[in-house]
């Protein structure tokens, strides 16, 4: 009859087990804020280095110059300085289109597509 | 003569504070990744604010509004270049803007062991801002 009435330990099984939970809540909770840190990180960066590409791609447009290759090649290198600067990754392509009364400039990171533009009657890649 | 009768809840009052402990620790991660979140897009919009009007004001009222749940009382914020110094006192189209954000999380109780947690976000632009 002691045995069935035995106490002793009880609360340190349900402790052990309180802990064990919380240790697994805790690793998922920091496991998921980095996913989500990340995922609003590379957002940022996409939207910061698109924003600098198209800066860069308007001033070209003002100085007559949006159709060269120089400065593709300094819009990337604008948009990917922000984008790392930001936490993101290195740009590959920035590519620039002429649309309607407008020019708009896109770019991928991690997959994702960011687009940013700006009025511009007159545009012409040729 | 052994009376075991009550000895679990003489050994839960030992283990309370270790469960106390445990689920601190967990709302504790929670704040802290809250704080981490409103931090990166509070600098994030601060610095996109201070792009387009190069103004330290409107970069810590926008940043200010941006970092809730949070305390804006709480956060420090650091602008650099400031708005004072070359290139942002003259023409800074397409210069660096960099806004910084610490914010330390209280810890209720203060509790014996616990050091200061401090969270930090930084975000950059080019300026957009022309004179």
């Amino acid at each position: 009859m002691d045995a069935l009435n035995d106490e002793r330990g009880q609360a340190i099984i349900v402790a052990v087990l309180f802990l064990a939970i919380a240790a697994v809540v805790i690793g998922g909770l920091r496991l998921a804020q980095e996913q989500i840190l990340a995922a609003a990180r590379e957002r940022r960066a996409g939207e910061a280095a698109v924003e600098a590409a198209a800066a860069v791609a308007a001033d070209a447009y003002v100085a007559g110059a949006l159709a060269s290759d120089a400065t593709r090649e300094s819009a990337r290198v604008a948009a990917t300085d922000l984008s790392m600067r930001n936490g993101g990754p290195r740009i590959d392509e920035v590519a620039i289109h002429c649309v309607r009364a407008g020019v708009e400039v896109a770019l991928a990171v991690a997959g994702r597509q960011y687009r940013a533009g700006f009025a511009a009657a007159e545009c012409s890649l040729r | 003569m052994r009376r075991d009768a009550g000895q679990a809840i003489v050994e839960f009052a030992l283990v309370l504070p270790v469960l106390l402990i445990a689920a601190f620790a967990i709302v504790l991660v929670a704040e802290i990744g809250v704080a981490r979140l409103a931090l990166q897009h509070a600098t994030a919009e601060g610095a996109r604010a201070g792009a387009l009007t190069n103004d330290d004001d409107a970069i810590r009222e926008t940043l200010a509004a941006a970092v809730a749940p949070l305390s804006a009382d709480r956060v420090a914020t650091v602008i650099a270049p400031p708005g004072s110094e070359p290139p942002r006192n003259a023409d800074p189209r397409g210069s660096l803007l960099t806004v910084s954000a610490t914010y330390e999380v209280p810890v209720p109780l203060g509790l014996v062991g616990v050091p200061r947690i401090v969270v930090s976000a930084s975000s950059a632009r080019r300026m957009e801002w022309t004179p």
